[in-house]
C-alpha cells in the first residue's frame, strides 16, 4: 500500500503547479553554469602552489631586471679601463669590483648576461621550432627513419663538444661574425635531441585508440599532429625547452673556455667574463673576479632549470584535479 | 718496435699485419657463411654452435656499420676543415721574425709539409690512405724531405702537425697523441673509480630513503649540479681543493699532482650515475617479484641488494665500457684548468694555434673510442640480460 502512496506523491510533485515558468533567457543559452576546464589555468594553479617556484621566479625577475637595466647604474665604459683599480674589491663605486685590466665587473657582467641570454633564447627558439617540426614529421612518417637515424647515429658518435669546437673554429677562421657563428654552431645539430625525443614519443602514442579513430574519420596529418599527438607530449616538450636555455648558456661558457666565443671587450659574454677571470692566476687571491659573474650565471641557469622541472611536473595532466 | 732496424721493422709489421687480417677475414667469412647456411648446414657441433650464436653476427653487423660511420666522420670533418678555411691563414703570425721575401716561401713549404698540395680531392685520398690502418712508412717531414732519423713502419699516420715557433721540425701527430696519453689516462682512471665508488652508493641510498630527507637533498643537489655550467663547476671545485691544500697546477715531476684533478673529475660525474641508479631501482620496486619477496618476509636489505639492485643495474652495464674507454681521452676542461699535458690540452693548443691535423686526429680518435664503447656496451648488455635475444622477429 505504501508504494501506491509514494506513487501518488510523485504524480503530484510532477504537477505543473509546483513550478513557476520564468521564460527563456536568450543570453544564457550558450553558456554553462560551471566554469569550463582550462588546461593551462590548471597548470598555472599547480605550479603556483610550489613555493620554490616562487623563489625561483623572484630571483629570475631580479636577474632579468638587472640584465636589461643594470647598466643604468654604476656604468663604466669597458673600453676605458682604469689601471689604478686592478683587482679592486667590491665597493660602493664598483659594486662587483674590478678585474685585472681595471674594468668594472658590474658593467661587464650585466652586458655579458644580456648577450648570453639573448643568445640562449635565440638558440633555444630555433632548436625548439626545428626540433618540434622535424620530430613530429619524423615520428609520423616512418619512411624518413633510415635517413634521420643514420644522421643521429653518426652525430652521436662524435663528442658534441668536440664537434661544436671544430665548427666554431672553422666559422671563426672563415671570417663569420662570432655571435651568429655561435648561433649556427648550436643550432646546426642542436635540434636533433629534441627531434629524436619527440619522434620516439610519437611512435609510442601514434597507434593509440584516439588517434586511430581520428585517422579513420579522415583527419589530415597536420591536424592529427597538432591536435592529437603534440598535446599529449606537452610535459616532455616543456622540460626540454626549459633545459635548453641553461644548456645554451653552458655551451657558450664551454666554447669561450676554449677561446672560441665573442672576443671583443665591448661585447662580452658571461662565459668570456668568467673565463678571463679564471685564466688569471690571481683569481684565488681576489676570488670576486670569477665568483660574482659565476654566481650570476648559476642563478640564471639554476632558476631556469628548476622552473622547467616544476613546469614539467605541473603540466602532466595526471597531477590535475 | 722503433728501435729495430728499418728493414726488420718493415717485414715484421707486414707479416704480423697479414696474419691478423687473414684471421679476421676468415672469422668474418665463417660467421657469414654459417649464418647464410652455406656451410655446415646440418651439423650441430661446438664449432657451429659458437659461430651461429646470434650475438656474434649482430656484433659483426654493428662493427661493419660503425666502420662506415667512422669513414663518413673522417671525410666530413676533413672537407669541413678544408672547404671553409683558406690554407694561407695557417701562416698568420708564424714567420714574422723572418724577412718578408722569405715569408711566402716558408709558408708554401709549411703547407706542403701539412699536406696542402693539389686539389681538395687528391688531398682527401691521400689523407684516407694515411689514416686507414695498413702498413706504411711514417716519417716526419722537414723542409719537404722525409727525415729518416725519425721514420718508422706503422699502421696509422695522422700526418704532420704545424711548426711551433720553438721546434724546427714538424712534429708527427702520432707521437704527440701517444705522448699525451699517460696523464690523461691517470686522471681518467682516478675519476672513473671515484665516480663509481660514490655514484652507486649515492643512488642506492637515495632509492632506499625515497621521499625522505636524504632523497630530497640528493635530488636538489643533482638539479643544482646539472644546471651549473660545467666549467664554472670545475672552477669552484678547484678552488675548494686548493683551499684544502692540494697543489694548484700539475707538474710532470710530481705525479701526485694528478690526484686533485682526478678527484674533481670523479666528483663532477658521479651525479648522473646516482640519478640513474635511483631511477631504475625505484622502477623495480613496484614489480611483482619485489612484492612477492616482501610477502615471503624477506628482510628489506636483502630485497634491496639481492633482488632490486641486480635487476636495476642491467641498464647501467651499457655505460661501463664507455666509462673505461673515455679514460683515454680524459677531460678537456680539467686538463686545461690544471695545465695537464694530456689529450685535452693538446686539443686546446691545437685549436688555439690553428693546428688542424691534431684537431682532426683527436676527432677521429674520440669517435673511434665512442663507437667501440657503444658497440661493446650493447654486446655486454645482451650478454648480461637474458631477456635480450638480438634476433629479429622474422628470423
Amino acid at each position: 500500500m505504501t508504494d501506491i502512496k509514494v506513487n501518488d506523491n510523485f504524480i503530484k510533485t510532477n504537477d505543473e503547479e509546483l513550478f513557476t515558468i520564468i521564460g527563456v533567457q536568450e543570453e544564457s543559452i550558450d553558456s554553462l553554469d560551471t566554469a569550463p576546464y582550462s588546461y593551462w589555468r590548471e597548470v598555472f594553479k599547480v605550479l603556483m602552489k610550489n613555493k620554490v617556484v616562487w623563489i625561483c621566479l623572484g630571483i629570475l625577475a631580479v636577474v632579468v631586471f638587472f640584465t636589461i637595466f643594470g647598466n643604468f647604474w654604476c656604468y663604466y665604459d669597458p673600453n676605458i679601463p682604469n689601471l689604478n683599480l686592478k683587482y679592486a674589491a667590491p665597493s660602493a663605486e664598483h659594486w662587483f669590483g674590478c678585474n685585472k685590466d681595471g674594468n668594472d665587473l658590474w658593467t661587464l657582467t650585466w652586458s655579458g648576461a644580456k648577450i648570453s641570454l639573448l643568445l640562449a633564447i635565440i638558440v633555444s627558439v630555433i632548436n625548439a621550432v626545428l626540433g618540434l617540426f622535424i620530430g613530429s614529421i619524423w615520428g609520423f612518417f616512418p619512411k624518413l627513419d633510415p635517413i634521420l637515424i643514420e644522421i643521429r647515429n653518426f652525430l652521436t658518435n662524435i663528442p658534441s663538444l668536440l664537434l661544436n669546437m671544430m665548427f666554431m673554429k672553422t666559422f671563426l677562421m672563415s671570417g663569420m661574425d662570432a655571435f651568429w657563428a655561435i648561433v649556427l654552431v648550436m643550432t646546426i645539430f642542436g635540434w636533433l635531441g629534441l627531434a629524436s625525443m619527440i619522434r620516439n614519443q610519437i611512435i609510442i602514442i601514434r597507434n593509440r585508440d584516439f588517434n586511430v579513430a581520428s585517422r579513420t574519420l579522415g583527419s589530415k596529418p597536420h591536424n592529427m599532429i597538432l591536435h592529437n599527438l603534440l598535446p599529449q607530449l606537452i610535459s616532455i616538450i616543456v622540460i626540454l625547452l626549459a633545459n635548453s636555455i641553461p644548456a645554451a648558456i653552458d655551451g657558450e661558457v664551454s666554447l669561450s673556455f676554449f677561446g672560441l666565443s665573442l672576443s671583443s671587450v665591448s661585447r662580452p659574454t658571461l662565459g668570456q667574463v668568467i673565463n678571463n677571470g679564471a685564466a688569471d692566476a690571481n683569481w684565488t687571491v681576489s676570488p670576486h673576479i670569477v665568483m660574482l659573474p659565476a654566481l650570476v650565471t648559476i642563478l640564471i641557469t639554476v632558476t631556469f632549470y628548476y622552473i622547467g622541472f616544476a613546469m614539467a611536473d605541473a603540466s602532466d595532466p595526471k597531477s590535475h584535479r | 718496435m722503433k728501435s729495430l732496424p728499418i728493414e726488420v721493422q718493415k717485414w715484421l709489421v707486414i707479416s704480423i699485419y697479414t696474419v691478423v687480417v687473414a684471421l679476421i677475414v676468415a672469422f668474418v667469412l665463417t660467421t657469414i657463411l654459417i649464418k647464410k647456411k652455406v656451410i655446415l648446414r646440418y651439423s650441430n657441433n661446438g664449432f657451429k654452435r659458437f659461430f651461429s650464436h646470434p650475438l656474434l653476427y649482430y656484433s659483426l653487423k654493428r662493427i661493419g656499420s660503425a666502420i662506415i660511420s667512422i669513414l663518413l666522420a673522417i671525410i666530413a670533418t676533413f672537407l669541413l676543415l678544408r672547404m671553409r678555411v683558406e690554407p694561407q691563414r695557417f701562416c698568420d703570425g708564424l714567420f714574422i721574425k723572418y724577412p718578408i721575401a722569405d715569408q711566402e716561401m716558408l709558408c708554401q713549404r709549411l703547407l706542403e709539409n701539412m699536406g696542402y698540395v693539389g686539389s681538395n680531392f687528391s688531398q682527401l685520398i691521400k689523407y684516407l690512405i694515411d689514416i686507414l690502418p695498413f702498413p706504411k712508412y711514417i716519417c716526419s717531414y722537414q723542409t719537404g724531405v722525409c727525415n729518416t732519423s725519425k721514420a718508422y713502419w706503422g699502421l696509422v699516420n695522422f700526418g704532420n702537425g704545424l711548426y711551433s715557433t720553438q721546434q724546427t721540425m714538424t712534429p708527427l701527430v702520432n707521437e704527440l697523441i701517444v705522448g699525451a696519453l699517460p696523464p690523461s689516462v691517470i686522471v681518467g682512471v682516478i675519476g672513473l673509480v671515484v665516480s663509481e665508488l660514490i655514484g652507486y652508493p649515492f643512488g642506492v641510498l637515495m632509492a632506499k630513503y625515497k621521499d625522505k630527507a636524504f632523497d630530497r637533498l640528493g635530488n636538489a643537489a643533482i638539479i643544482v649540479v646539472f644546471a651549473i655550467p660545467t666549467v664554472v663547476f670545475y672552477y669552484l671545485l678547484k678552488e675548494v681543493f686548493t683551499l684544502m691544500g692540494f697543489p694548484m697546477l700539475y707538474s710532470s715531476i710530481n705525479k701526485a699532482t694528478l690526484i686533485a684533478p682526478g678527484l674533481i673529475m670523479g666528483i663532477g660525474s658521479f651525479w648522473s650515475t646516482g640519478l640513474w641508479v635511483r631511477r631504475y631501482m625505484v622502477d623495480e620496486f613496484g614489480s611483482d617479484y619485489v612484492k612477492f619477496a616482501r610477502a615471503k618476509g624477506v628482510p628489506e636489505n636483502t630485497i634491496m641488494f639481492k633482488h632490486v639492485l641486480r635487476n636495476a643495474i642491467i641498464p647501467l652495464i651499457r655505460s661501463i665500457p664507455s666509462g673505461i674507454l673515455y679514460c683515454l681521452v680524459g677531460s678537456f676542461f680539467i686538463e686545461k684548468i690544471y695545465n695537464i699535458n694530456g689529450i685535452g690540452l693538446l686539443l686546446y693548443n691545437a685549436l688555439y694555434g690553428n693546428n688542424f691535423a691534431i684537431v682532426q686526429a683527436v676527432v677521429v680518435f674520440s669517435s673511434v673510442i665512442s663507437i667501440v664503447a657503444t658497440v661493446s656496451g650493447d654486446i655486454l648488455t645482451a650478454l648480461c640480460d637474458p631477456r635480450i635475444t638480438l634476433t629479429s622477429a622474422n628470423d
